[in-house]
């Protein structure tokens, strides 16, 4: 702590701030919009870069710690500190979240609106990252996922599905496609899922007796180990479905796919990973003994999740869809590796975490600007848009060979690691479904941006241009986060190991 | 290679490899015989010479390839040489090859056709790369491709086809539960009857 500055609530609030001046200051002044939604993610991404710098990579345990007594006779405090995961979490939404506002940029309608929804939600995504209060985690969880129904429902895209099978019927009844169904889908799934993880916590606050949400406090409770079990499991459905395990993931493609490209972004860059943190920070930072005997079940549904995401992804033939679903298959990579209760495979899930929330937050950023100017995403149109728009092509290369796991890219290091972790583990056969999801992954990444980028042009576009002006602004930093860590992983584990060591200690017991 | 493979009795390597020395001269000429030398294919085409910053480099490694090989004629490696008759034969196996890519590219005594007749079966397949790639597009397309949007179905149209159902249910639910409004206050006289009869039932029954 340096001179008593609450650096994590500046971090958390400066989003919150500009939202507020938006909404009161900028009325019909697009630019002024714009510039503070920059100003007030700058503050928060610098300050998080700085965070980083500034974090003592030789301690283990939490730093930057903050309290403030909010509800003292229930417990309930606002306490924010972050340790290693959490740091490299804050750090991730930072970059995305100024990247976003680049990649939003020409949003027509309602420009003052749309920001002012999208730093309220970041405001609850940093929240979520460095609440150590179970209540006040939750409400910063609530304030990430609820402006998602008017985001995607307003700004999103509406697409096309042919009701097949036998459940056409529902699908003509509930109107399956368009903006309005996968903004409903997404807001009513996440707080289905949020309605287990509140069961949790107040089953965790009641039977602790000790009257606290605080996380310190509870962490010292050993809980009844059948109670663990279920807990665990209610804290693993809820963040689960956040974090796309199968079968409760098809919000996430419809979610995606019809939501704009700053809530795509953050949605499947950020979002997503709220739900492995909270598996992790709560379900297996709490409840050792059920992470432990629940471990085989979220390392089984997550190598589904690897291999049936990279299968579905593959048969896609919208842009979007495709990337949606390569995130659904990348999450289980993070549950892989958190389900292997192994150093390396925990820190390669917590890598994988930072490294797919920057490679899938480029690829819609880049998705965002080839929808923009081409205003199609179907793939079986495209052809030779690398001869039009070089830089977009060597953006989307990159993010798509980080996504199979190149070296010199972040997703080898992440893949490496956890599956290292996957043979270590009890469960060694996990090794054999990660890896075929990574062959899998290289077939469908690779096909796509031949189909797009490479061959000859296609007739049904012309005058497609490259990126211009502030839309490169998203590409380079990510681009170059990708390759930064992806050739100098030890900027990431360094501060990581030392939250994951001390979180398996504690379950895989010595 | 040739004289590790005798010198380990492996007398089926070493008839394969030696057969290989005097193929690689034959098909390694063809394309220099074919490429370089005798007569244009196209008379209106203009080759030209490689620029410097390809052809330096290409001469580098032309005059490694000599010079190491030069060296180990002079200085020859320590360890098996072989019986005294295997140098001659892979030299004269590879001048072999020459001479029959000479006569058959160059001055076009022996007919390529007539060679490629009389190995019918082998040409046959190596035109069609021995189905290989073929057989990998074919998996490729059946079991990955297929698989695939099998998967890709089952998730649009059944995993996510409960999730619209349970939808679908509650929608209609709603719309049969909302005719319990009525709006007129007999039904709901009614409704207040019925439940108070209810609870009578019940403390009864609990007592």
């Amino acid at each position: 702590m340096t001179a008593g500055i609450p650096v994590l609530s500046l971090i958390t609030w400066a989003p919150f701030v500009g939202a507020l001046l938006i909404m009161f200051t900028a009325r019909h002044r697009p630019r002024a919009v714009r510039l503070i939604a920059a100003i007030s993610t700058g503050v928060s991404a610098v300050l998080a870069l700085w965070l980083y710098v500034a974090y003592d990579r030789q301690a283990s345990g939490f730093q930057f710690y903050e309290k403030l007594p909010l509800v003292p006779p229930l417990g309930i405090n606002y306490e924010l500190a972050v340790d290693g995961m959490s740091l490299l979490m804050v750090l991730l939404t930072g970059i995305i979240i100024f990247a976003g506002v680049f990649a939003s940029w020409t949003v027509a309608s309602r420009s003052q609106e749309f920001y002012a929804l999208l730093l309220a939600l970041v405001t609850g995504v940093f929240g979520v990252f460095v609440s150590l209060d179970l209540f006040v985690l939750f409400l910063f969880y609530e304030l990430a996922v609820l402006p998602m129904y008017l985001l995607i429902g307003i700004w999103g895209s509406t697409g096309e599905v042919r009701p097949r099978g036998i459940f056409a019927w529902a699908y003509r009844e509930t109107g399956v496609g368009t903006k309005e169904y996968a903004a409903m889908k997404l807001t009513l799934y996440l707080l289905f899922g949020s309605a287990f993880i509140l069961v949790g916590i107040f089953a965790l606050y009641t039977s602790s007796g000790i009257g606290s949400f605080s996380f310190l406090d509870l962490e010292g409770v050993a809980f009844d180990r059948s109670l663990q079990r279920w807990v665990f499991l209610a804290f693993y459905v809820g963040f689960g479905i956040l974090a796309g395990i199968w079968p409760l993931h098809t919000w996430s493609p419809d979610g995606h796919a019809s939501a704009p490209t700053a809530v795509s972004m953050l949605h499947a860059g950020v979002l997503m990973k709220l739900g492995a943190y909270g598996v992790v920070r709560v379900g297996m930072g709490l409840l050792p003994s059920g992470a432990a005997d629940l471990a085989w079940l979220v390392g089984m549904i997550a190598c589904i999740n690897i291999v049936y995401g990279a299968l579905s992804a593959m048969a896609q033939t919208d842009l979007k869809y495709v990337i949606a679903y390569s995130s659904v298959s990348h999450m289980g990579i993070v549950m892989l590796g958190a389900a292997t209760l192994t150093e390396a495979g925990l820190n390669g899930s917590v890598f994988q975490m930072f490294a797919h929330g920057v490679m899938t937050g480029l690829c819609f950023a880049l998705v965002g600007l080839v929808y923009e100017k081409a205003h199609s995403r179907e793939i079986g149109k495209m052809g030779g848009f690398g001869r039009v728009m070089p830089g977009i092509a060597t953006a989307f290369t990159v993010a798509g060979l980080s996504s199979l796991g190149l070296p010199a890219t972040a997703g080898f290091v992440a893949e490496l690691l956890t599956f290292l972790g996957a043979w270590r583990s009890p469960h060694s056969w996990w090794l054999l479904p990660a890896v075929a999801g990574t062959f899998l992954t290289a077939i469908y990444v690779l096909r796509v941006i031949k189909q797009i980028f490479w061959g000859p042009p296609s007739p049904h576009f012309a005058h497609l241009e490259d990126a211009r002006g502030p839309e490169w602004v998203a590409l380079v930093i990510l681009v170059g986060v990708i390759v930064l860590f992806g050739l100098v992983p030890g900027l990431a584990l360094g501060p990581v190991d030392t939250a994951t060591v001390p979180l398996l200690a504690r379950i895989v017991a010595p | 290679m040739l004289a590790g493979v005798l010198h380990g009795h492996l007398a089926g390597p070493f008839v394969l490899l030696a057969l290989t020395a005097f193929l690689t001269a034959f098909y390694m000429f063809r394309v220099v015989f074919l490429a370089f030398f005798g007569r244009p294919h196209d008379a209106h085409a203009h080759p030209h010479e490689a620029p410097p910053l390809m052809a330096v480099p290409l001469w580098i490694l032309a005059g490694l390839t000599v010079g190491i090989g030069l060296r180990f004629v002079v200085h020859p490696l320590e360890g098996e040489h072989g019986p005294s008759w295997l140098a001659p034969l892979s030299l004269g196996l590879a001048a072999a090859g020459f001479v029959l890519a000479w006569a058959t590219y160059q001055v076009r005594v022996v007919s390529a056709a007539m060679l490629a007749a009389l190995f019918g079966p082998i040409d046959y397949m190596a035109r069609r790369r021995y189905g290989l790639d073929a057989l990998y597009a074919g998996l490729y397309r059946a079991f990955i491709l297929g698989f695939s949007r099998l998967v890709g179905w089952v998730d649009r149209y059944l995993v996510d086809g409960v999730l619209n159902v349970l939808s679908a249910w509650t929608l209609r639910g709603g719309d049969v539960l909302r005719r319990m409004q009525s709006g007129q206050p007999q039904d709901y006289v009614y409704g207040v009857a019925f439940g108070v009869l209810l609870l009578f039932v019940w403390a009864q029954f609990w007592r």
